[in-house]
Formats: structure tokens, C-alpha cells, sequence
């Protein structure tokens, strides 16, 4: 396939082409209430082409491996860059110079998913579902799923980069739902990893998974409704997570800098507490297996760690190739596709909050009223970091001691603001957003996480 | 073409069928579309993408394997229906599995348009520029972020194990649109507006990159609004998300089935304001999720789900109805790429009789909500978010746009009080809904 897609772009007049090839295998299986609701083989497979010619882009996807179809797909990119090229004011100046790969790169694995039969993974979910309902009556409805992801990528781009990716990335979400009169509560547990069955079971077993999920959402069915109002509160991993990448992360994303995000006149400046040093990285730094783990991303370029914040001062952007040479800066490896027929656009991979020294427990102890926030559910920032999560539970800390449980939690603020409060961040470093997925006009698996992280912040509810 | 991808359905209908699947269905789809971005107040780069995607159910012993590939090639399609019938072995068994008898249906007019269909890269990136254009002239200050107009011209076809054989093309352009304004070193919040049609001569791509660009202008200068107790105005867009998507949630049979629906024993009763009449109807012409069949092949019918406040129905796909022992409300909805799942077409509130304007005029303070960013949980009714590019209220009047203004509530309180449905309504995507007002909403201020 390499050779194909090498004839692809040979056979273009352009400035810089490239061509890849994807074969994507899936799973999903899905089961709610003791019935089966899915269970999908899918394979999807078909070549992106990306073509820069007067300074101006164009790409065209096609489902074949047939050459002639790939070829013909390359023509109309390169007919879609000359059209815009005649409309677009500011041009592409060029690709800065990078890290290109040349070579075969694999995602480490522990239990190749292809070596569990489908009937096993079916049986794991049937059986996880089956649990959460049997933890208790008062637990109406279950839901379970499983999901993969097993890519094989071929690269080849008009200088010189070449790759073929083996990548595979498996996900588990369970969710338990009471009912108490007309109250619904749902607890949820998720895990997402890159890698194989034994790194996605690696923290916690499915039946653990289903159970923790299921004995949340009896806790939660007990917890009040909170008042709003500006509180201290320690934010668990997965929500140190989401603030990283979607309150700080997409504003440092050079096209959304470029189009004048708040970040763009921050580089340099003090944006967070001291304390806060800021990453987005291909690797999965402190603990394995983080689910947005990338080796090399869609422009060829091996991925890095990029410091973003590094000890409160803002110091680098996310960049693809054209912004690394708008901004004079070093290509990061940020430019990531989710399908074939996906351009690559500027996406986070791993974003994370390195980790502090105090102990959780401690934290607990030195804080005199505030809150223990745990479990992210979903979230929305702006363009100028200003952000709103919702909180599966918040838990009140009342000199030291944790005590009463709320439910229907938010936190909202600007993201800069809110770090800028942090005093204090736990060594206990944990990834805990890799069952999601961000969106930005396509989908792409990242991860997110930290320590635990005591800052101040407005809490709502109803 | 149609009768080719037809043919293709039926040739693996028969095929699964000879190789031990009871039951089985065959749903495909092939799309070309061509996109041209925006970003950074620019053309982003343009996209073609030629598509296609087959999905393969069967029913072996009542139970269920499926498997999609996006080919027409004829030995992956062949593998994906061996693969299939592998995976109902080893499934459990439902005795609810099954698929559709065939139906009559009628013809929806409006579905295809041969100017969306014959639309080349250079029509799109016209269009596109036009977009831009017009929310750039209406303020210098507008930067626009990023959106796309997007062309899509397709056909699908299905065919069952029962003589199901139906098939129809379509075309939608798509567009939208997302922007901020700077003004010194003040930037508003981004905000952002969508819609879509089937037929280009009602592109509204320019209305809407317009009113874009005077709301995010109007945002610029934002208010602090002290926390109260007041009235809050849904607009159809915030309305979408809070007041309607659980709506569509708890009429939806398989959570009522699954226990987490409040309506499941609310038929025939009030379950909102007699204001409130809520239709779903995939026959209107030309409408933006109108078909003549679902993703099972069941002929679509117009639906009146709530009439004067009193819950008249639930949607049902064949699994759901087989259940209950009722038909199905052509609700199976999904792509080929995975098995059937329910959701709503196109959704109509009906109009009230006061104009916008004077609903504002009763206001002694509350808020207008634009936009809703936060959570609405379906199963309880709570809701709890921030108003985006929102506007104060006060003794009749509209104020300035708030910032960081939460609101919270429950959904299916706020639906039996409802105090006002607007004589405006607005179209968007497959919505046609009006404002709506209630009062005693928590506003909390930043």
C-alpha cells in the first residue's frame, strides 16, 4: 500500500501532498436492562488525500484501495486547492521543518484484543450489566458497553515521511440508574485506554467497574442539592483532566490562536498559581496506557511532550505543521484524523496537570470548608477559557473531614482564573478521561488528567 | 443507481438467508458530498468524499448479529453477512428479536433537489465565501471562527428476509457558522448558529451568518445580573436542548421500557401546560429528516405526540412495539454502520398567541436565554447551565447581554407551568419550534 500511495502523490503537481491508507476494525456491544442492544462487527477502510498547491489546501477521501480511485480523488484535492486558493486572502506559507517518521510504529499492548473472542467480550458485558442490577432493587436500569478501536494506518507524503501505525484502543462504560418516587439518579464508571484487554482492566476489573457505578448512584440517591456560590474545592484527576483540555487545551490549539483564542496574547505571561505546569503529550507520562497515547501523528511527525503552562507561565501552543511555521515554532505532532476521510486538524492527545507533592488524604485534612468534587459527566468552554462542567458528586469537607453528598454539582469560571487559585496539587497522578471523546468537527481519543487539585471555584446547582 | 444498491440489498438478503440466517435485514448507503470550511475569518480547506456503508442484521434462534462494512465490494459484503450470522450464533437469545413485515407507503415530495445534486466544488466554495461575507459585513468587529457549507447528494436502499424492498434518494446542504467579536482587548464569548434545507433556492446560509454576527456584536458589552427568582424565556435554539430533548427522551419506548422515562404511565394525561401541542412528522415535504421509511423499512406516518398538554404517544421501533404488542411508530432511526436505535424526525411545536415582543413586555425580570451550555439530565428533569449570549429582562424590557448567568430547574416542573409559547416560531434543522416562557426559574449570577 506504501508504493500506492507513493504513486498517488507523484502523480500531482502540488507543493505537498500526502496519502494515507486506514483500515479500521471495531466492536461495540452494547447491553441495557438483560437485553443484548448491539452487538457491531464493523470494518471501515478507504484513503485521505491532502493536497497544497497556490497556498491553499484540499482534500478528498475515497472507500477504495483501487489506485485509480485514489488517484482520481488526489485530482479533485488538487482541483479544491487551486479553487480556494483564488478566494483565500492569506496563504499557507509552507510546512516547518519536523521530526518526520520513517518506520513502522506499534502502540504497546497487553492482551492483543484480536485474541479475545467476541463471545468473551459479550460475556463480559452481559455479566457487568447483570451485576449493577443485582446490587440492589432500588437499581431500575443498567446499561454496559464495550467499544474498539483497532487501526492500521499506511503514511507517505511528498517529503519523504513514511509510517504504517498499529494502534488499538478499547473502552468499558457502565451506568447504574435508581429510582426513589419520581427521582432518577444515574452513577456512572468508565475506562478507556491505548492498548489491550489486560491495560483496559489494569486499574479495576469489569464486575469492580459495574459495582463501583452501581453503588454510586445508591450514595447519590441519599445526596442533597447544593447551593450555589464561590468555594473552595478539590478537583479529583478526571476533572483536572477536563479543565486541561477543554478549558486551557483548545485555546492553546495554534488555528484557534490564530483566530484569535484568549491564549494568543498570554505566550510568556502568568496565567496560572506557580504550582501549575500544564502538558499535552503522545506519550502517557506517569502512568501507561493513557487512551489518547499517539506515536505519530497524520502529517508524519513523531509526537512530543509539549509543556503549555509550565510553572503558571503560558510557553507553547499545539501545532501542526503550517502553524509551527506561521508561529516560527517546532511542530509538536498535534495533527491528528479520526477516519480516512478526515483532514488532520490540530487535536490535544494526553493533557495533564503534572502532579504535586502533597497526599490526598492531607489535602482532605488541610482543608477547612470546601468540597471534594468527583466524577466529570460533560463540559463546554469558550474560546476565552471560560468553562462549565457538570460533577457526578461533590462531597462537603467540613474541617478536615469529608461529610455530606451532593448531586446536580457545576463548576463554572475561566480556566486561567481558576488556576491561578490552585495551592495545592497530590502526588496521585491518575488518567481518567479515556472513555470520551472530543469533538471538533470530527471525533479523536484523547485522555486528560492529574493530581488531585485544591483551587476555588463558582459551585452551582439546583 | 437506487436500483443498483437495491440489488445489492437483495442479493445479500438471499445469500443470508441460504446461509442459515432466520432472519435478515440489509440497509446500504452511498453519498458523495463536497465541504468547504471556514476558519480564522478565511476559506479553511475544501472537502470531497465519496461514501458508502452497507449494515447486515440477522436473527438466527431470535438472536441478533450484526455487521457493517463501508464497501460495495462483493467479498467483504459477503464476509460481513458470514460475520454476522457468526456473532447471532454466540448472542443471547430475545424472543422480542425480529424484523418488519412490508408495508405500503406514500411519496414524499421535496426529498431531492437537482440543483444540490449537480452543485460542483466551485457552487459550494461560492456559497461558502457568500457565508463569510455576510457575517463580515455586518460589523467589522466579527471574527469568524470557523463553520461549513456542505452539500450531500445520496441514496439508501433497504430489503428484508419479509419482502421489505424499498429505496429513495435524497439531497441536504448543510451549513453553519461560528464567531466572536473583539473590540480592543475585549472578546465576546463564541457563539454559533446552524441549519439546513434539501433544495439550494432555500440556502438560508446568509440569514443566519447575519444574525450570528448581531448577536455576538450585542455580547460584546455583557451585564452582571444579580441572582433572583424570575422568568425565563427559552428561545427555540435553548429550547431545543432543554425543554424538548427530554421530551423526545421520555417518549422514547425503550426507556420507558428501561424504566427511566417520567412519562411511561403518562398516557392520556397532562404531562404540560395545555399551551403545549408537540408533533413528529417524516412526511412533510421537503423536510429535513423526512423519508418514506425508516431505518427498518417502516413507512413513516405523522404522529401527534402531545395535544394540549395531554402525553398521546410514544415512539416505537419493531423490537419496542413487539415488546408491548403494538406496531411500530416508524421511529427505527440510525445509518448502516449500526443497529437500529429510536429517535424523533421532525419535530413541530405548535404557536402561541402572544408575539415575542409582548411576552417581554409581562417580564418584570428574568432572562431571555439564547443559548444553553450545561447539563439537562433526561431521566430527572434537572438542568443546571450557563446562558450563552443571553439577555436581561427587566420591567418589560430587554437589557444588555449577561455573562456567567447559570440557570437552574427541573424540566418537567417547568413544562406544566409554562406561562407563554410565542406566535414566532423559528425552523431549525428538523425543529420548528416558538419561544417559550415560564416563570419562578433560580438565576444565579456570576
Amino acid at each position: 500500500m506504501l508504493e500506492e500511495l507513493r504513486k498517488v502523490i507523484e502523480s500531482l503537481d502540488c507543493t505537498y501532498a500526502d496519502a494515507r491508507y486506514q483500515i479500521r476494525d471495531s466492536i461495540t456491544i452494547s447491553v441495557a436492562k438483560g437485553e443484548l442492544e448491539e452487538v457491531n462487527s464493523s470494518q471501515t477502510s478507504g484513503a485521505g488525500i491532502r493536497v497544497l498547491k497556490n497556498g491553499s489546501w484540499g482534500f478528498a477521501s475515497v472507500n477504495s484501495p483501487d489506485i485509480e480511485k485514489m488517484m482520481e480523488a488526489a485530482k479533485s484535492a488538487e482541483r479544491i486547492a487551486v479553487l480556494t486558493s483564488k478566494v483565500r486572502k492569506s496563504k499557507c506559507e509552507g510546512l516547518a521543518d519536523a521530526d518526520l517518521a520513517k518506520g513502522i510504529y506499534k502502540t504497546p499492548v497487553r492482551g492483543r484484543l484480536e485474541d479475545i473472542s467476541t463471545e468473551e467480550k459479550m460475556k463480559v458485558v452481559v455479566e457487568a450489566e447483570k451485576r449493577m442490577r443485582s446490587i440492589a432493587d432500588r437499581i431500575v436500569s443498567a446499561r454496559c458497553s464495550y467499544n474498539e478501536i483497532i487501526d492500521h494506518k499506511y503514511f507517505a507524503s511528498s517529503d519523504g515521511a513514511w509510517f504504517e501505525l498499529y494502534d488499538s484502543k478499547p473502552e468499558f462504560r457502565t451506568a447504574a440508574v435508581c429510582m426513589s418516587g419520581s427521582e432518577a439518579v444515574v452513577g456512572m464508571e468508565a475506562i478507556g485506554v491505548s492498548g489491550g484487554w489486560k491495560d483496559l482492566f489494569a486499574k479495576k476489573d469489569s464486575l469492580q467497574t459495574a459495582e463501583l457505578a452501581a453503588r454510586k448512584a445508591i450514595k447519590l440517591l441519599e445526596a442533597s442539592h447544593i447551593k450555589g456560590g464561590r468555594e473552595t474545592v478539590i478537583l479529583d484527576p478526571g476533572l483536572v483532566g477536563l479543565i486541561s483540555h477543554e478549558a486551557v487545551g483548545h485555546t492553546v490549539e495554534a488555528d484557534f490562536v490564530r483566530s484569535g483564542s484568549v491564549a494568543k496574547d498570554l505566550l510568556g505571561k502568568k496565567v496560572a498559581s506557580g504550582l501549575v505546569t500544564l502538558v499535552d503529550s503522545g506519550m502517557s507520562e506517569h502512568v501507561p496506557g493513557a487512551a489518547g497515547t499517539l506515536l505519530v501523528d497524520d502529517e508524519g511527525v513523531i509526537t512530543r511532550r509539549v509543556e503549555l503552562i509550565k510553572d503558571g507561565i503560558m510557553v507553547g501552543y499545539l501545532h501542526d505543521r503550517e502553524t509551527a511555521k506561521f508561529f516560527g515554532a517546532k511542530p509538536t505532532g498535534n495533527a491528528r484524523a479520526f477516519g480516512y476521510s478526515d483532514e488532520p486538524i490540530i487535536r490535544m492527545r494526553n493533557t495533564y496537570i503534572e502532579p504535586g507533592d502533597w497526599k490526598l488524604d492531607d489535602l482532605i485534612k488541610d482543608t477547612k470548608h470546601g468540597y471534594l468534587l468527583t466524577g466529570a459527566l460533560n463540559g463546554e468552554a469558550d474560546a476565552n477559557a471560560e468553562f462549565m462542567f457538570a460533577i457526578q458528586v461533590a462531597q462537603e469537607i467540613k474541617g478536615g473531614e469529608l461529610g455530606k453528598l451532593f448531586r446536580g454539582v457545576t463548576i463554572s469560571g475561566s480556566a486561567f482564573e481558576v488556576l491561578s487559585t490552585v495551592d495545592a496539587i497530590s502526588r496521585e497522578f491518575q488518567w481518567d478521561m479515556g472513555s470520551g471523546y472530543c469533538g471538533k468537527g470530527q471525533l479523536a481519543k484523547v485522555d486528560g488528567g492529574g493530581g488531585y487539585l485544591r483551587c476555588k471555584t463558582l459551585l452551582g446547582g439546583s | 443507481m437506487v436500483d443498483e444498491l437495491l440489488d445489492t440489498c437483495e442479493y445479500l438478503v438471499k445469500l443470508g438467508s441460504r446461509l442459515g440466517a432466520d432472519e435478515i435485514e440489509v440497509f446500504a448507503a452511498q453519498q458523495g458530498s463536497i465541504e468547504v470550511g471556514l476558519e480564522n475569518n478565511e476559506m479553511k480547506m475544501g472537502k470531497r468524499s465519496v461514501s458508502s456503508a452497507v449494515g447486515i442484521r440477522v436473527f438466527r434462534n431470535r438472536s441478533l448479529g450484526f455487521a457493517s462494512v463501508n464497501s460495495l465490494s462483493k467479498d467483504r459484503l459477503d464476509r460481513a453477512v458470514r460475520g454476522a450470522i457468526a456473532l447471532a450464533k454466540n448472542a443471547p437469545t430475545d424472543i422480542n428479536n425480529g424484523l418488519p413485515h412490508s408495508k405500503d407507503f406514500g411519496f414524499i415530495p421535496g426529498l431531492f433537489d437537482d440543483d444540490i445534486a449537480e452543485a460542483t466544488e466551485e457552487d459550494v466554495i461560492e456559497r461558502a465565501v457568500r457565508m463569510l461575507a455576510s457575517a463580515k459585513g455586518v460589523d467589522e468587529r466579527i471574527s469568524v471562527d470557523g463553520g461549513k457549507f456542505e452539500t450531500t447528494v445520496g441514496k439508501k436502499a433497504i430489503a428484508n428476509s419479509y419482502g421489505i424492498e424499498s429505496a429513495e434518494g435524497f439531497t441536504a446542504a448543510f451549513y453553519d457558522i461560528g464567531a466572536h467579536a473583539v473590540e480592543g482587548g475585549n472578546v465576546s464569548s463564541v457563539d454559533y448558529r446552524f441549519d439546513g434545507t434539501r433544495a439550494m433556492r432555500d440556502d438560508s446560509s446568509e440569514e443566519v451568518a447575519a444574525e450570528l454576527a448581531e448577536a455576538v456584536i450585542e455580547s460584546l458589552a455583557t451585564k452582571k445580573m444579580d441572582s433572583c427568582t424570575g422568568s425565563v424565556i427559552f428561545s427555540p435554539l435553548s429550547a431545543i436542548e432543554v425543554l424538548i430533548s427530554p421530551i423526545l427522551f421520555s417518549i422514547d419506548s425503550d426507556n420507558i421500557q428501561k424504566g427511566v422515562s417520567r412519562f411511561g404511565d403518562k398516557i392520556g394525561k397532562q404531562v404540560a401546560s395545555p399551551m403545549l401541542s408537540l408533533m413528529d412528522d417524516a412526511t412533510i415535504p421537503a423536510g429535513l429528516s423526512s423519508s418514506t421509511f425508516d431505518r427498518e423499512g417502516v413507512p413513516h406516518a405523522p404522529l401527534n405526540v402531545i395535544g394540549d398538554g395531554v402525553l398521546n404517544a410514544f415512539f416505537y421501533d419493531s423490537y419496542t412495539a413487539r415488546k408491548e404488542g403494538v406496531e411500530s411508530t416508524g421511529h427505527a432511526s440510525g445509518t448502516p454502520r449500526s443497529v437500529p436505535s429510536i429517535d424523533a424526525t421532525n419535530i413541530r411545536v405548535k404557536h402561541g398567541r402572544k408575539s415575542l415582543e409582548d411576552i417581554i413586555a409581562g417580564v418584570s425580570r428574568g432572562i431571555l436565554v439564547q443559548r444553553f451550555s450545561g447539563r439537562v439530565d433526561p431521566v430527572s428533569g434537572d438542568f443546571s447551565g450557563v446562558a450563552k449570549g443571553s439577555k436581561m429582562i427587566e420591567k418589560g424590557a430587554l437589557q444588555g447581554v449577561v455573562r456567567e448567568t447559570m440557570i437552574t430547574g427541573n424540566v418537567y416542573d417547568i413544562l406544566t407551568r409554562l406561562t407563554d409559547l410565542s406566535k414566532e416560531t423559528k425552523k431549525l434543522l428538523d425543529y420548528q419550534l416558538p419561544y417559550f416562557a415560564v416563570d419562578d426559574v433560580s438565576i444565579t449570577g456570576g
